[in-house]
């Protein structure tokens, strides 16, 4: 069972330089987002080295953005921008696919940003 | 105690130095710079360059110079080693922190760590970050961050190159042969390298997580182990892979 989205939705969204250095910036945001749902920790982690292997893609540009949004299906995450097609890679699947409940990438022109999907009941804000 | 032996040299140097005698300071230093080496080895090869070391333990003997009062009945090595090693110890958990967690992120992983288990025992599933919480009286915030600063948190990515070189195979490579089962994967020299690292338990954990798909829930509740535990084991199994893999690739190279 889901909860409703929160009215206006709840989308954080952080951009941060592509490098090794600031990979921690996105477990810590995700961490802090996934507390809003009803997630048992395993899947947190499991989400978070989903992000993680995606952060190693070849990505377009210095700066990538993280979205993470409650849905009514759960907690939707959206990464890019990369080179389109990293999903064809068997690889990438391989690793991504038991970790969430779905990914899907979203072309745009010469860009590609990468949707994963974590089914997980929103916890409203108590009065 | 062993009664201290009188040295009246090593007394009049003090003496004199507390009256004002830089000189005299400089050699009771030179003096004791033999026991400061030695002391500040003993902490080598734990991350820190040896003359930072011994610099650090350098404060630690004139501390102990400064400190130290010829009336008492102690030998100054008595009273100078733990001085000296005191002040490398704090350097060292000093640099700690600095760089790594807070003491009380690191006391805050110890308690998530045994709230996990007891909350996964009784609930029958892995805890969320608000029940965790809640056990630990501690607030959502501070709990992910804990659990980012913890090992079990601490996530390793699968693509990254298994060897030196950015071009170099990774472990999604690896587990990637499209449709091959287990057993076809072996195939592969390299990933047979990584696997043969492992010892059967880690070995079933991979296949079980990422062949078979099981939670790391399901996977502790199979082996009997927390599921805290089956991340850790994850993580190594993953980093030993990694690791033989890389020198499997070594020995390939002509």
């Amino acid at each position: 069972m889901t909860a409703p989205a929160p009215p206006g939705g709840a989308r954080t969204t952080v951009e941060f330089p592509a490098g090794e250095q600031y990979r921690s910036v996105p477990r810590l945001v995700l961490g802090g987002v996934a507390s809003r749902f009803e997630l048992p920790i395993d899947r947190v982690d499991d989400l978070l080295l989903a992000v993680e292997s995606l952060l190693m893609q070849e990505t377009v540009g210095g700066t990538l953005r993280l979205e993470a949004e409650a849905t009514p299906s759960g907690l939707l995450v959206r990464l890019g921008s990369f080179r389109p097609g990293q999903l064809d890679d068997p690889g990438l699947r391989r690793v991504l696919t038991p970790l969430v409940e779905s990914v899907d990438e979203q072309r745009d022109g010469d860009f590609a940003r990468i949707e994963l999907v974590v089914s997980a009941t929103y916890r409203p804000d108590e009065a | 105690m062993t009664p201290a032996t009188p040295d009246v040299d090593f007394v009049a140097l003090i003496d004199a130095y507390h009256a004002g005698d830089e000189q005299a300071r400089d050699r009771l230093v030179e003096r004791y710079m033999p026991l400061v080496r030695s002391l500040a080895a003993r902490y080598a090869g734990r991350g820190e360059p040896q003359e930072d070391l011994v610099q650090v333990a350098s404060i630690g003997l004139l501390l102990s110079i400064e400190r130290f009062d010829t009336s008492r009945e102690v030998q100054f090595t008595t009273y100078a080693v733990p001085t000296i090693v005191g002040e490398i110890q704090r350097h060292f958990r000093d640099r700690a922190w600095a760089v790594h967690v807070p003491r009380r992120m690191k006391e805050l992983s110890v308690r998530l760590t045994r709230a996990v288990e007891s909350k996964t025992a009784e609930l029958g599933r892995a805890p969320t970050i608000a029940e965790l919480a809640e056990a630990t009286g501690a607030e959502e915030d501070e709990v992910v961050e804990a659990l980012h600063s913890s090992e079990a948190y601490s996530t390793r990515s699968l693509s990254q190159p298994l060897g030196r070189d950015a071009d170099d195979e990774t472990m999604q490579d690896v587990l990637g042969v499209e449709d091959a089962g287990f057993g076809e994967v072996e195939d592969s020299v390299l990933v047979e390298a990584g696997l043969e690292a492992l010892d059967e338990r880690e070995r079933r954990i991979v296949e079980l997580r990422f062949f078979e798909g099981l939670t790391q829930s399901e996977i502790a509740a199979r082996i009997g182990i927390s599921q805290m535990h089956v991340s850790r084991l994850l993580r190594r199994a993953l980093h030993v892979m990694r690791g033989r893999l890389e020198e499997a690739m070594k020995e390939e190279l002509p």
